[in-house]
């Protein structure tokens, strides 16, 4: 039985998930969970993740949430996963933990929360607060200084010193790519300070595109026409024709180009859409299943009483020889 | 060179990782630093975590930070550490990692920002902030109801089903902990509807016995400290209003 990844594109953890499982070629099946619908709430989704949140995995019986977790039970799990994506080593990996565990309340949380409060919440019919705000503004600033003098310091092209990137990096850049729906002018003032920040994403975009971007890309079919007119300027050309068409070329972020320039957002990834079936969780759709460029599959799944299933192990033994302790005596990292 | 743990014994994080260490047998230099005056503030602290946050640890040239990184660091870096407290199975792990995720946002943030915005915050010289403590309220609220009907779910003794402690009940258990220092109606309150944390709390606590109640001396102290001026400050009020009651018979 294939993994299922439950997720929302507008989520960065779902994201993260979604461009691991597609740069390291993992079969999946996105299961779309739209968060601005509610979907996340229903008593059929608790069951995957009874703290309602995305994304989740179910892996044959086995189900995990929360991204961290999961992105590391992937690098474990699944054959062929790079080691600089979650290294044996002990050291290097523990680096990894640190960071991500930072993330939760500092950058994530700072990001998530001034987004949302003063953008988003709307669009998922919340009223904005402009003290949440406020506070989280203190948090975000906070933390994008200190990826730039210290998780960013030194002389790798990726977070802690790496020369290619690890699920630490894919968690954060997605993260920090939530900052796109700001205004112009209120990103301009979070990035524009940080320039290794900036390099880094770009870095982060290069080592895995293009499925980045592709994972990037709003889904205007998916999206309530809130959001979707929300986000009809940052698409570098939308299919109405009411939309604002930019004249330049959009060019996502480089090293090059300085955070005042116009800003260039999430190129498209054109007409691949109705080639792809998408499913929405609780639709009623029939089972469809599309091949596409990589061996991911979108699959859409009848919503009705599933079949029984038979029990069965889970397909995918773990990799033990990298999680088993590393020595039978200490050894001092370097 | 031995281990150096810098810690702050009122500081959740820190006891998980000395009671891990002393459970294990790892050696370890406790380097104490405390919060209240501000110690973890100093530069010369910056150099060991420039985060200024509590537990840090060195060993030998390589420093660490974040206690869930450095629970599993020292898992798996010393040997003779069994394999329940951070097993090698991937899905065991896996769901270990999800419960630790899980806390940041959750127990830990309600429990920690409710405590220190209720009770602890003038003992490091800062004003306690009802506000924030009401924004704090439901989330411990939510999370300690997650932890009795999800995380504690099954026959286990432990988080997890688990029949033998994992990092994760450490992690949590000295979280809980902190709650100890709040006013008795309020803990009553916040933890008296869940019967299977408080059998929880108990088991770890013996399985760790005798180095939780040690380490949580500190702890203890403190709340001994709070509840005596909580008396004293009863007792004022009630004299205050039985001189009001004299008074009219005087004049």
């Amino acid at each position: 039985m294939k993994l299922k990844v439950y997720a929302d594109r507008m989520s960065q953890p779902s994201r993260a998930v979604i461009i691991f499982c597609k740069v390291n070629v993992i079969d999946y099946e996105e299961i779309k969970v739209l968060i601005s619908k509610g979907q996340h709430l229903t008593s059929e989704f608790a069951e995957i993740n009874p703290m309602k949140r995305l994304p989740a995995i179910v892996d044959g019986r086995f189900k995990l949430f929360e991204s961290h977790a999961i992105l590391i039970y992937l690098a474990c799990a699944f054959p062929g996963v790079a080691d600089h994506w979650y290294p044996a080593d002990v050291a290097k990996r523990s680096r990894i933990h640190s960071v991500l565990d930072w993330h939760h309340s500092n950058l994530r949380r700072g990001a998530d929360t001034y987004v949302s409060n003063a953008t988003i919440a709307p669009v998922v019919g919340r009223p904005l607060n402009p003290q949440a705000a406020a506070e989280a503004e203190t948090l975000l600033s906070s933390s994008l200084s200190k990826l730039e003098s210290f998780w960013l310091k030194d002389a790798g092209r990726f977070l802690l010193g790496g020369n290619q990137p690890s699920i630490a990096d894919l968690s954060l850049v997605c993260e920090i790519m939530e900052l796109e729906v700001l205004d112009e002018k209120d990103r301009a003032r979070f990035l524009g300070p940080h320039k290794k920040v900036q390099r880094w994403i770009e870095n982060t975009r290069s080592a895995t595109n293009p499925h980045f971007d592709e994972v990037h890309e709003p889904q205007p079919s998916l999206l309530p026409d809130r959001l979707y007119h929300c986000l009809i300027p940052l698409l570098p050309s939308a299919p109405t024709s009411h939309c604002q068409r930019s004249a330049a070329p959009r060019r996502y972020l480089t090293a090059t180009t300085p955070i005042e320039a116009p800003r260039g957002v999430l190129p498209a990834v054109h007409a691949s859409r109705s080639s792809v079936s998408h499913h929405r969780f609780g639709d009623s759709l029939e089972i469809i299943s599309r091949t596409g460029p990589t061996r991911a599959s979108v699959v859409a799944i009848k919503a009705t009483t599933p079949a029984k299933r038979k029990r069965e192990d889970s397909q995918h033994t773990g990799d033990n020889n990298t999680n088993s302790k590393q020595s039978s005596h200490h050894q001092t990292p370097k | 060179m031995t281990l150096k743990i810098y810690a702050d014994r009122m500081s959740q994080p820190s006891r998980a990782v000395i009671i891990f260490c002393k459970m294990n047998g790892i050696d370890y230099e406790e380097i104490k630093v405390h919060i209240s005056k501000g110690q973890h503030l100093t530069s010369e602290f910056a150099e060991i975590n420039p985060m200024k946050q509590l537990p840090a640890i060195a060993d030998g040239r390589f420093k660490l930070f974040e206690s869930h990184a450095i629970l599993i660091y020292l898992a798996s870096a010393f040997p003779g550490v069994a394999d329940h407290w951070y097993p090698a199975d991937v899905s065991r792990r896996s769901r270990i990692h999800s419960v630790l995720d899980w806390h940041h946002s959750n127990l830990r943030r309600g429990a920690a920002t409710y405590v220190f915005n209720t009770t602890i915050a003038p003992v490091l010289g800062r004003p306690l902030n009802p506000q924030a403590a009401a924004v704090a309220e439901p989330i411990l609220s939510s999370a300690l109801s997650k932890l009795e009907s999800f995380w504690l779910k099954g026959n286990g003794r432990f988080l997890l089903g688990g029949n033998q402690p994992s990092i994760a009940d450490l992690s949590l258990v000295c979280a809980i902990m902190q709650l100890e220092v709040l006013d008795e109606k309020e803990r009553a309150r916040l933890l008296g509807p869940h019967k299977k944390i408080q059998q929880w709390i108990e088991i770890t606590r013996n399985a760790t016995s005798p180095h939780f109640d040690e380490v949580h001396k500190v702890l203890m102290k403190a709340k001994e400290k709070l509840q005596n001026q909580r008396l004293k400050a009863a007792k004022n009020e009630e004299g205050g209003s039985d001189m009001k009651k004299a008074l009219p018979s005087r004049l």
